[in-house]
C-alpha cells in the first residue's frame, strides 16, 4: 500500500472519529440546557458528619411516615467568574457561605451570578450516603471506627442503588418501606459516630 | 506585551530544561552503551530484529528504561543507526518517556490502579498497533536496507571502553540530538506562553466530549516528564476530570514532543511522520473515548475546574508588574525545589566534556584508539566482552531507577517532616494575608501528600483506605483554601488555616500510625 493511501485512509479515520464525537456533544449539550446549567454541584453535601447522619434520619423518617413525600429543596447559590476570556471558569457557594466569606467586600468588581437549584430526596440520599466515608475523613474518628461508617455508606448506597431510578415516588416510598427496619439499623449504628467524630470540620 | 511573552517564555523553557535534564542525561547514557558495549548487532539482536517479538521487545524495554520523551532522542537515534526495525523503534520511543519504575508507582497508588493497568495496556496496543502498521506498510524497503550495513566495532576492553563511553555520553549532547531537544524545549515554552494562564482548568471537565480531543491536540506539542503527567493523571481521578483526557495527556503529552517529531521527520520523511502521527492520534483518540465512561471513577464529584494543567499555560496573568523579576525569582525557586541543579549540572559538565572530545577527535584519531585491544599483563585481569558490561549497565540502570524510586519517595517519617515545616509556613501566610505565597506552598503540600502516599505503597504494598481519605481530605482542604482565596473570598481564611492545620494532624496521625494513648478506664481495677 502506497503511503498516500494510508495517509487518506488516517486523515478519513480521524475526521468520521471526531465527526462522531461533535454529533454526541451536540444533542448532550442540547439536552443539558434543558435540565440543569450546573448539574454536578454539592452544594447539598453536609459539613459535619453528625450533620449529615442527622439529615440520613430525617429523610429516613419521612419516607417512612404517611405525609406527602417530600417536594425538592432550593438551595440558593451564586456563581463567581473568576478570570476572563479562555482562562475563565466559574467557582459556586451557596449563597449563605459566599456571604460568610465575602463579608465587608462589594460585589461590583466581580463576575458574581446569583442561582437557585434544586434537589430532590432521592437525589440527596444519594449523595449524603456515598459522601459519609468523605466526610467522616474530616472528622476525628479512628480508623475501625471511619472504615465501619465506610461499611455502612456502602450498605446504604447500595439499598438506594437496588431501587430501580425509573420508579415513581409512590413506589420509591414503597420499596424503602420494605427496607426500614435494615435501614435504621444501620442509620442507629451511623449515629454512635456521630458523638466520638468529635469537633469535625 | 514583548515582556509578558518573553519573560513567560523564559520561565517555561527553564522549568522544561530542569525537569527534563536528568532523564536527558540517562538517554545520552543509555545511548553511549548501546553504542559502545553492546554494539550495532547486539543492539538488533536484543530488540528482536530476527524475530517477530520486536515491538513487544522495544515495549518491555521502554517500560524499563528511565528516560522521558526528551531523554529519549539520543536513544532512538542510536537504535536507528544500529539498524534495529523502524517498527520496534516506533515502540520502543512511543513507550519509554510514557512508563518507568518511578511513574508506575506514582499512578498505582495515586489513581485506581485498574485504571493503571488498563491505561498500560492500552499504551502497549497503541504502540505495538502504530509499529505494526509502519513495519508492514511503510518501513520494509527502508529495514532491508538498514540490515546490510557495515559492521559496527564496538570499543576495546579496559580503559578504553570506559572512555568510550564517557566519550559517547558527552559528544551527544554537542550532536544533532541537542538540536532536537532545544526545538522540543523551544515549541513546549513557546505553546504555553501562547495561552493564557489557566485556560485549561475547566476544559477537561467529564462532560465535556471535546476533552479528550482537546487534550490530545494540546498536550501533543508541550512537554512533561512521567512523573508530571502521573500526577496530573491522579489529580484528575481525585477530581473527577474526564478519564479520556488522562489517557490523552498520558499518550501524546508525556509520550511524544515536537523534538522527537523532527527526529521522526528527519530520519523516516514526512509523509511517513504525517502516517504515524494520524495513526497515533487515531488509535489514541478512539481508546480514549471507549475507556472514557466505563473506567470512570466511582463516588467522585466533579470539581469543576482543576489547577493541574496551569504549568502548560502561560505562568504570569496580563497586566502582571514585574515580570522579569517574577519570571527570575521563580526560575530561581524551581531550580532550587525541583532537584534539577544536579540534572543541569550534569549536562552542562558533558557537554564541556563533549567540546573537549571534539576539539581532540579534530587532531587526534580517538576511535580507532578506543576500537584497538589493551593487551592484557595478568591471568586474573579478565576481559570481559563489552555486550556482558552492556547488559549489566542497563539491568543496572533500571535498578537505580528503582532504587531512585525509594529516594523520590521517602519513608513516611521523613515526609512528614518536610510536610510539617511547609504546611505551617502555608497557614501562617494563610493568617497572615500572604496570599501568593499561599498560591506556591498549597502546590508543594499537595505534591508532598502524594508521595507520602506512594512512599508507603513502595514499602508496603498498599495504602490502606483510611489513609487514602485523610491524604484526599487534605488535599480538599488545599484545594478550597487556594480557591477561596483567587476568588476574593477572604473573610473565613482564618478559620479555613486552622482547618488546615487539624486535617493535617489527622492525616499525620492516621499515616504515622498514631494512636492516642487513652486512659485505663478503671486504674483501680487495673491495679
Amino acid at each position: 500500500m502506497k503511503p498516500k493511501t494510508i495517509t487518506t485512509i488516517c486523515l478519513f479515520a480521524t475526521a468520521v472519529l471526531l465527526a462522531g464525537c461533535d454529533a454526541e456533544s451536540k444533542q448532550k449539550s442540547s439536552s443539558e440546557e434543558s435540565s440543569h446549567s450546573h448539574p454536578h454541584l454539592s452544594l447539598h453535601k453536609p459539613k459535619t458528619l453528625s450533620a449529615a447522619i442527622q439529615r440520613m434520619c430525617q429523610m429516613h423518617e419521612s419516607l417512612v411516615g404517611t405525609g406527602d413525600f417530600p417536594s425538592p429543596i432550593e438551595i440558593p447559590y451564586v456563581e463567581v467568574i473568576h478570570g476572563e476570556g479562555a482562562s475563565g471558569h466559574s467557582h459556586f457557594y451557596s449563597k449563605a457561605n459566599y456571604e460568610a466569606g465575602n463579608a465587608g467586600h462589594s460585589e461590583e468588581d466581580e463576575k458574581v451570578k446569583h442561582h437557585t437549584m434544586e434537589i430532590d430526596l432521592r437525589t440527596e440520599m444519594a449523595d449524603v450516603a456515598k459522601w459519609l466515608p468523605d466526610i467522616a475523613a474530616k472528622s476525628n474518628l479512628e480508623e475501625a471506627d471511619w472504615n465501619s461508617v465506610k461499611s455502612l455508606s456502602g450498605g446504604l448506597t447500595k439499598i438506594i442503588e437496588e431501587i430501580s431510578p425509573d420508579a415513581s415516588d409512590a413506589s420509591f416510598r414503597e420499596s424503602w418501606k420494605l427496607k426500614s427496619e435494615e435501614v435504621k439499623g444501620m442509620l442507629d449504628k451511623l449515629q454512635t459516630f456521630s458523638e466520638s467524630s468529635g469537633a469535625a470540620k | 506585551m514583548i515582556e509578558y511573552f518573553l519573560a513567560g517564555g523564559a520561565l517555561r523553557g527553564a522549568q522544561v530544561l530542569m525537569d527534563a535534564a536528568i532523564w536527558i542525561a540517562f538517554g545520552c547514557f543509555i545511548a553511549a552503551i548501546f553504542r559502545n558495549m553492546l554494539g550495532h548487532d547486539k543492539t538488533r539482536l536484543l530488540f528482536g530484529n530476527s524475530g517477530r517479538y520486536g515491538l513487544l521487545i522495544g515495549w518491555g524495554i521502554g517500560m524499563l528504561l528511565p528516560v522521558c520523551s526528551l531523554g529519549v532522542i539520543p536513544v532512538v537515534r542510536e537504535l536507528h543507526r544500529a539498524g534495529v526495525k523502524q517498527g520496534t523503534i516506533i515502540a520502543f520511543g512511543l513507550t519509554a518517556p510514557l512508563f518507568n519504575p518511578l511513574s508506575v508507582l506514582y499512578g498505582l497508588s495515586l489513581s485506581d490502579p485498574i485504571a493503571i493497568i488498563v491505561f498500560s495496556a492500552a499504551a502497549m496496543l497503541i504502540v505495538t498497533g502504530v509499529g505494526a502498521v509502519w513495519g508492514i506498510f511503510v518501513s520494509s524497503d527502508a529495514t532491508e536496507k538498514d540490515d546490510k550495513k557495515a559492521a559496527h566495532v564496538v570499543a576495546g576492553s579496559g580503559i578504553r571502553r570506559s572512555l568510550a563511553v564517557i566519550h559517547g555520553v558527552s559528544t551527544e549532547m554537542v550532536s544533532w540530538s541537542l538540536v532536537f531537544i532545544a526545538i522540543g524545549v523551544l515549541v513546549s515554552a513557546a505553546m504555553s506562553v501562547a495561552f493564557e494562564h489557566g485556560t485549561l482548568q475547566g476544559e477537561t471537565e467529564p462532560d465535556n466530549i471535546f476533552a479528550p480531543a482537546m487534550m490530545a491536540c494540546y498536550v501533543t506539542p508541550v512537554y512533561s516528564t512521567p512523573l508530571l503527567a502521573m500526577s496530573q493523571i491522579g489529580g484528575m481521578f481525585q477530581h473527577g476530570n474526564s478519564v479520556g483526557a488522562a489517557f490523552s495527556l498520558l499518550i501524546l503529552g508525556a509520550g511524544i514532543n515536537i523534538g522527537l517529531l523532527f527526529w521522526f521527520a528527519s530520519a523516516f520523511g514526512l509523509k511517513r511522520v504525517v502516517i504515524f502521527l494520524c495513526l497515533l492520534f487515531s488509535l489514541t483518540l478512539g481508546l480514549a473515548y471507549a475507556m472514557d465512561k466505563p473506567l470512570y471513577p466511582k463516588g467522585v464529584t466533579p470539581a469543576g475546574h482543576t489547577h493541574a494543567f496551569d504549568v502548560y499555560t502561560h505562568p504570569f496573568h496580563k497586566g502582571q508588574p514585574e515580570l522579569w523579576n517574577l519570571a527570575k525569582g521563580s526560575i530561581s525557586e524551581h531550580y532550587k525545589k525541583s532537584g534539577g541543579a544536579y540534572g543541569l549540572k550534569l549536562l552542562g559538565l558533558l557537554m564541556v566534556l563533549g567540546l573537549v572530545f571534539r576539539i581532540v577527535e579534530s587532531r587526534w584519531d580517538l576511535k580507532s584508539w578506543f576500537e584497538s585491544q589493551q593487551t592484557t599483563s595478568s591471568r586474573l585481569d579478565v576481559a570481559l566482552p563489552a555486550w556482558v558490561i552492556g547488559m549489566v549497565a542497563c539491568v543496572g540502570l533500571v535498578a537505580a531507577s528503582i532504587f531512585g524510586a525509594y529516594l523520590y519517595y521517602p519513608a513516611p517519617g521523613s515526609v512528614l517532616f518536610d510536610l510539617s515545616a511547609t504546611n505551617a509556613n502555608c497557614v501562617v501566610a494563610a493568617k497572615t494575608g500572604d496570599w501568593e505565597a499561599v498560591d506556591k506552598l498549597v502546590v508543594y503540600c499537595d505534591d508532598l501528600s502524594r508521595r507520602l502516599e506512594v512512599g508507603v505503597f513502595l514499602r508496603t504494598g498498599t495504602v490502606s483506605d483510611f489513609k487514602r481519605a485523610k491524604a484526599r481530605a487534605y488535599r480538599d482542604k488545599l484545594d478550597e483554601l487556594r480557591d477561596d482565596i483567587a476568588v476574593g473570598q477572604t473573610s473565613r481564611t482564618n478559620e479555613q488555616a486552622m482547618e488546615l492545620l487539624q486535617t493535617y494532624h489527622q492525616m499525620s496521625a492516621a499515616f504515622r500510625e498514631y494512636k492516642p494513648k487513652k486512659p485505663p478506664r478503671n486504674e483501680e481495677e487495673s491495679r
